[in-house]
């Protein structure tokens, strides 16, 4: 990081401090970790959380996750970090360790709207009580042992009014959720999503491992964004151990990233069609995302680009003769995307379907945090590839793309116009790879206890990765925060004042994973 | 030898019912065939639901705890009711094989009765989706209902009876001259009806996985086994008798007129060819266009009703 980043850290480390009204601890002033690349870090009681985040908020920073955590002897004691951003500045990480035998904080829900699943998640995984939380019902642990309440839907009463259950087993095949809707006749009044049927304890299974084993199971927290969840989790293994991946690799990464973002955005956009059963534009774009996942193949013998990326740059090189036709590949492939893109756009009938439903105000989204596309089409203009460029990205130019209807029709077209700036950034790092070696060695070993923060930007908006190294070059604790996981409360917000047959197509309009949701 | 009204009546019926039972998985066959294609697909082939039928015939119906009788007992009272209509139909011969047991009104009847008697067995499985599917079902025939009674009107009118025989034969007589302006506006009220009722785009998609946007497939979400295989076939039965009042009322051209081999033979042909037509249509309304806001649809089916008093009008005013 540069020398200027560093002053910056220094200062906001004195504005937070004069913001509290008293002096936090010397040792938790400013960057207390050298390792932790420039990052701010505060350790701080219980009852300072709350002033502190205030604070950051009034120099524009937004909520990035909160990681609740066991350390000490056999991790018997708790804590919670609350990761904030500070746009054009650092990132934060406000620290609170709670007393033993009383593992209660103020929550912050009601300060950051968008922390609302992280504390819920934090509670049922580890036992850390958010005081004061405005919905304390069980969010992962489905049916928690007593005498902890068992999760009940929220619903609305009244006159006409009734319940609609679905999932978490669907007709088609698709992931598990289970959606209570509350409707009078065909209109919604309520939505209450339960999710998280598919947790696999991801994070707790990397516990104790090297990089290298947990690499593999990070990278399949889901299958749709293998590339953004190995290269934040590479990224965070790199900041721990100061290592900088060869040229090859950083640009290779992009490569990859939006090879991911192409191939989902172009699925994603026939999803769209299906969800009003317009067969055309699911077939046609289908067939296009099919063979986007041929050029995966080829490129890394693997259609899903997993076990490509890794700490210290890519585990293996792309392969020459894929290399060597993608561009061209990829150009038509976008241009075919164009011309079904703009049949569809000149059909009434769907676009009539599109324009107006599931609208997400632009206040909506800021409130709830929401990120990726879903932002980007309520005029937001958040994206890591600008906001924090990393590896390949720090030299290229991404165009910025947006709308600000915030409804279907804008998800529809923000989707579109992205898969254009992807196939073109593709095309171009495509022809001017350079030579040389496609990885290195990590720099030093991770200091123990350290923490290594770090995101990416996919398919669905901006994934973080917090990562506490243990010893011997093994993970100590990891928290991923996948972009789904911070839009999913969206979803359930805008739907009501909808139809309940527009459901599905609101849905598949932001298009989240479940598996990346629940781990 | 002119055979008897009775060994006629007996021979008309067992043809045309082996021909419709037959057939009716066919057309849907052909429907899904031509909807693959258009999607670039293989599809399934031709026989694939007759193996549906099979598959599903041989297993128990699994009831669901709230289910009573009537979900037991709903799906032959469905097929029983679209049989009958069936039966009343003319289609190789302007002569129905249960000539005047019942005209037109009869069938638009049936048809309700096995609409309603579907209905109920959708509530009586207690699932939301089946309250859902029927509330919307009734919703939309209650609309395209008078757009379709009003088109066979118009067509009873000019042949002065409700008979669909009668219409039929009179259709056959004036030949090309029948297809004047009011005859065309309520073939077209009649076509939107078709579409309305059979379930496919821009009203219904019959073959989505998106329970939320289901109507004709949420009411049978609850059926499994011999009664789905009913009901599905019974579904299936039903775009065959719709194409064939479609083809009776409104283009009856090359139907037999008098009871010989030779002519039933060749009314039969062109009858099941202009069947194969209607589906043709319906597998490209769903290939080309996205299904409609479900709050729009009772435009759409207005549009039947309007464009059927509109035929009628003519009808009445410039005789």
């Amino acid at each position: 990081m540069p020398k200027r980043q560093e002053s910056t850290s220094e200062s906001l480390g004195e504005k937070l401090n004069d913001a509290l009204g008293r002096p936090v601890p010397a040792s938790a002033r400013g960057v207390i970790d050298a390792a932790d690349d420039g990052d701010l870090f505060f350790a701080l009681t219980p009852a300072q959380l709350g002033p502190a985040i205030a604070a950051l908020q009034g120099l524009g920073a937004s909520h990035v996750m909160l990681v609740g955590f066991g350390f000490g002897k056999a991790g018997k004691r708790l804590a919670v970090e609350e990761v904030m951003a500070i746009p054009n500045g650092p990132l934060a990480r406000l620290r609170v360790e709670l007393p033993a035998g009383d593992p209660t904080y103020p929550s912050i829900t009601k300060l950051v709207p968008a922390a609302q699943w992280d504390e819920r998640e934090a509670h049922d995984l580890h036992g850390i009580v958010p005081a004061g939380h405005p919905d304390p019902r069980p969010l992962v642990v489905h049916d928690p042992a007593p005498p902890a309440a068992p999760f009940k839907p929220f619903v609305a009463h009244g006159d006409g009014v009734y319940q609609l259950p679905v999932g978490p087993i669907h007709a088609g095949i698709i992931e598990p959720g289970h959606f209570r809707f509350s409707a009078v006749g065909e209109s919604v009044l309520y939505l209450d999503a339960r999710l998280f049927y598919t947790h696999r304890g991801l994070e707790h299974l990397v516990e104790g491992r090297t990089f290298a084993e947990a690499l593999p199971i990070v990278e399949r927290a889901c299958g749709v964004c293998t590339v953004t969840h190995a290269t934040a989790f590479s990224r965070a293994v790199e900041r721990l151990t100061r290592t900088v991946p060869p040229p090859r690799a950083r640009l290779a990464r992009v490569l990859l990233a939006e090879m991911e973002r192409l191939y989902n955005h172009v699925g994603d956009l026939g999803n769209i069609c299906a969800g009003v059963g317009f067969n055309f534009g699911t077939s046609r774009l289908g067939w296009q995302k099919e063979r986007l996942l041929r050029l995966n193949e080829a490129l890394t013998g693997h259609r899903y680009l997993m076990g490509v990326v890794a700490p210290g740059g890519l585990r293996l090189d792309l392969d020459e003769r894929g290399l060597v036709g993608l561009g061209a590949a990829v150009t038509e492939i976008e241009h075919e995307v164009r011309s079904i893109v703009r049949l569809l756009v000149r059909s009434d009938g769907f676009m009539n379907r599109l324009h107006g439903l599931g609208v997400l105000s632009r206040a909506e989204a800021m409130r709830l945090g929401v990120l990726g596309v879903a932002a980007r089409a309520s005029g937001l203009a958040g994206d890591l590839r600008r906001d924090r460029p990393a590896d390949g990205y720090s030299d290229l130019q991404v165009a910025q793309i947006g709308a600000s209807t915030g409804d279907v029709a804008a998800r529809f077209h923000v989707r579109a116009q992205e898969a254009a700036v992807s196939a073109a950034l593709i095309v171009d790092i495509a022809g001017r790879l350079p030579a040389g070696p496609m990885s290195v060695a990590l720099a030093r070993e991770a200091r123990p206890g350290a923490v290594g923060l770090a995101g990416a930007e996919g398919p669905r908006g901006a994934s973080w990765l917090w990562l506490m190294a243990g010893l011997n070059g093994r993970i100590d604790r990891l928290h991923l925060r996948s972009a789904s996981f911070a839009n999913w409360p969206a979803v359930a917000s805008v739907v009501p004042g909808n139809l309940v047959p527009d459901f599905p197509l609101i849905n598949k309009s932001f298009e989240l994973c479940y598996a990346c949701t629940d781990r | 030898m002119i055979p008897s009204a009775a060994v006629t009546t007996v021979l008309l019926a067992a043809l045309q019912l082996i021909v419709f039972v037959l057939f009716a998985p066919f057309l849907t066959a052909t429907i899904r065939l031509t909807k693959a294609r258009l999607q670039s697909r293989r599809g399934p082939g031709l026989l694939q639901p007759y193996r549906d039928l099979a598959k599903w015939w041989g297993k128990l119906p699994l009831e669901s705890n709230a289910s009573g009788p009537v979900a037991r007992y709903a799906p032959p009272v469905v097929l029983g009711a679209i049989l009958t209509a069936a039966l009343l139909v003319p289609e190789a011969t302007s002569r129905a094989p249960l000539l005047g047991w019942g005209d037109l009104l009869v069938v638009v009847g049936l048809f309700a009765t096995a609409r309603f008697v579907l209905a109920l067995s959708a509530l009586d499985a207690g699932g939301a989706f089946g309250g859902m599917g029927s509330s919307r079902d009734v919703a939309i025939s209650a609309l395209a209902e008078p757009g379709l009674v009003l088109a066979l009107a118009g067509a009873a009118l000019a042949a002065g009876s409700s008979d669909l025989g009668i219409i039929s034969a009179f259709g056959i007589k004036q030949g090309i001259g029948l297809l004047g302006p009011a005859h065309l506006l309520a073939a077209a009220a009649f076509a939107i009806v078709i579409v309305a009722e059979t379930g496919h785009h821009p009203v219904d998609n019959p073959d989505t996985h998106l329970e939320l946007t289901m109507i004709h497939e949420g009411m049978l979400i609850e059926a499994s086994g011999r009664s789905l295989a009913t009901l599905v076939f019974a579904s299936e039965l039903k775009l065959v008798v719709l194409a064939a009042v479609f083809s009776a009322a409104f283009f009856p051209f090359g139907g037999a007129t008098e009871i010989a081999p030779g002519p039933i033979a060749l009314g039969l042909l062109l009858g099941l060819g202009k069947m194969l037509i209607v589906g043709q249509g319906l597998a490209l309304l769903d290939a080309s266009i996205a299904k409609a806001r479900i709050m729009t649809l009772p435009d759409l089916l207005g549009l039947a009703s309007l464009l059927a008093i509109a035929g009628l009008g003519i009808q009445v005013l410039l005789p």
